[in-house]
């Protein structure tokens, strides 16, 4: 019963160790596009000109954060889901 | 413009506010103990509260103050809807599960299930305060705005309305008619927000990638206040943000900001588990990512069809609804614009409140009295807040609210962000930088607004109108020295 107890512990940290492993990594590519998209807006704004498909870069990129957004938040959930049923 | 009394638009919102304080009242009758009061007894399901999150979080700003901020500075406006979205990711990954492991009812609590510390609790209830009475400020002007063209009443009595109105809501059932408020409203919003970009889209005849390429294509965007430019420099930044470090100060706050918020953290106690608060926020970015995407054909819009009125940014989504459908539509619009701020409002209150009854009066200055006795005293608080809300609301008539908003949102990542992360993933953290940390976030970032140009106009002292850019390193560094100056004195102080 103890050991059942002491297992579970040990799994759920390991869950946790995991899920913050990969919510970091996730955490990481989000600013680096984020700080990308400042450092454009702030001394390369000629950049957010250009043209793409119809839309100018700045448009883009922000749509590309907003979507980007979503899609991190979702994979993650899975990912921690998935660690916490297992 | 003529803002004459609408009767359609009374009546949609008089069933609006009907609904709402129906709603506190029956919620009321759940409202026993104080658990109830600040976090609805943490039984929120996760769906429910994802979209009460949206709810709370889509205010005034996003709603009435993007648009007309779009309409008024294209992309400098787009820029908060991205800004405002991305600091979800900080809050989902870094914030949401840990918090709900810690603390009780608010930052405080969290900050000292660490550091069992009455200075900290006091700094963290502080700064709760300061960040509430900043983010009610915009939400109330926006009522006010609001309220003029919806029945014909001068904006005094807008904001006087929306005032009574949000005290008794929360006055009467705390958290709980407040989660039920937000999440109606945020279902409403996001339909309000789909309805106007479809009716954008097919007015203009266009679908939504060729009708934003009509506008980069158009050499001559008229602009509210007579002048014209090329369509790539109304998309482009610095139509708003002509000084770069500006908009990377704006930049900077918006993402660090969301995660701390004293109404959105204390949103993360309502829920059972930290599982529940992590899949709430992943609903409530599906729902805020949404609504953002959508905020760019409000603006887009408003400017495109010039339904916008050049002494009243604020006003541009209502108009373009009184555009695209009459009186009907705009009535609709408005009225949600209102529940809106009514929901927003009652979240901010009740951080407050929570922040003066629970950690001030009950914890930092030992009341230990009855649950009934704090229950009350909680509920005269909000009352206060309430009416010192109304007065700030009136002083700040004119301003663009998303604009404010952004302000609140450098305080917050001023004087929250770096205490909290430290205290969550930094075992060198001790009591004393904490303290520093949040109190030179605060003063910092509060000093510099005040000597900013959107006080000071050209005679400011700071050059940048949002201070993020320095507050935020400011108050890290001084919790970080001053965290390595005391660790011989160990993690916990009582």
């Amino acid at each position: 019963m103890v050991d059942e107890k002491v297992d579970a512990t040990l799994a759920r940290r390991e869950a946790d160790r995991q899920k913050f492993k990969v919510g970091l990594v996730l955490f990481a590519v989000y600013i680096i596009g984020y700080a990308l998209f400042t450092l454009a807006g702030t001394f390369f704004r000629e950049i957010l000109t250009l043209r793409l498909g119809g839309l100018n870069l700045g448009v883009l990129s922000g749509m590309t954060l907003i979507i980007s957004a979503i899609v991190i938040a979702v994979l993650y959930n899975w990912f921690a889901g998935k660690m916490e049923e297992g | 413009m003529d803002y004459s009394f609408q009767p359609l638009a009374f009546l949609l919102f008089a069933i609006i506010v009907g609904v709402t304080l129906a709603i506190s009242f029956w919620a009321a009758r759940r409202v026993k103990t104080s658990s109830h009061y600040y976090v609805a007894g943490g039984g929120v399901k996760w769906l429910m509260n994802g979209i009460a999150f949206a709810g709370d979080y889509l205010s005034a700003a996003s709603f009435l103050g993007i648009a007309g901020l779009i309409a008024f500075s294209g992309f400098d406006g787009f820029m908060y809807s991205i800004g405002f979205l991305a600091g979800w990711i900080v809050a989902l990954l870094l914030v949401a599960e840990p918090l709900r492991k810690m603390g009780k009812y608010t930052f405080g609590d969290a900050l000292v299930s660490t550091f069992k510390s009455r200075r900290v609790r006091l700094a963290a209830a502080v700064s709760t305060l300061v960040v509430s009475i900043f983010y009610l400020i915009p939400q109330i002007v926006g009522a006010g705005s609001i309220v003029q063209p919806l029945l014909g009443l001068p904006y005094e009595v807008g904001v006087i309305i929306v005032g009574a109105l949000v005290i008794l809501i929360v006055a009467t059932a705390g958290m709980v008619s407040t989660t039920y408020v937000q999440f109606i409203k945020g279902f409403l919003l996001l339909i309000a927000a789909l309805g106007l970009t479809a009716g954008v889209l097919l007015i203009s005849g266009k679908d939504p990638v060729s009708f934003i390429t009509s506008i980069l294509d158009n050499n001559s965007v008229l602009l509210p206040g007579g002048k014209t430019v090329t369509g790539d420099v109304f998309l482009s930044p610095g139509l708003k943000y002509k000084n770069p470090t500006d908009f990377a100060s704006l930049a900077m706050g918006l993402i660090l900001g969301t995660a701390a918020l004293p109404h959105v953290l204390i949103r993360y106690y309502t829920v059972p588990t930290p599982a529940d608060a992590r899949k709430s926020t992943v609903i409530a970015i599906g729902a805020i990512g949404v609504f953002y995407v959508l905020t760019l054909f409000l603006g887009l819009g408003a400017n495109y069809f010039r339904t916008y009125d050049a002494t009243n940014q604020n006003l541009s989504a209502p108009l373009l609804a009184n555009f695209i459908g009459g009186e009907l539509f705009f009535a609709f619009i408005s009225s949600i614009a209102f529940a809106t701020i009514l929901g927003t409002v009652a979240g901010l209150i009740m951080a407050a409140a929570g922040a003066i009854a629970h950690d001030i009066y009950t914890e930092y200055l030992g009341n230990e009295r009855s649950d009934e006795a704090t229950l009350r005293m909680s509920k005269m608080t909000a009352v206060g807040v309430g009416i010192l809300a109304i007065a700030l609301g009136i002083i700040a008539k004119g301003q663009n609210v998303a604009f404010l908003v952004g302000l609140a949102f450098a305080i917050a990542a001023s004087a929250n962000l770096p205490a909290l992360l430290c205290t969550i993933y930094w075992k060198g953290a001790r009591e004393k930088g904490i303290v520093a940390g949040i109190w030179t976030g605060l003063v910092s970032s509060t000093l510099l607004i005040s000597i900013s140009p959107t006080v000071m106009g050209a005679a400011a002292v700071f050059p940048l109108e949002n201070p993020g850019i320095v507050s935020i390193p400011l108050s890290l560094a001084v919790t970080v020295i001053l965290s390595l100056a005391t660790k011989n004195e160990g993690p916990i102080i009582e």
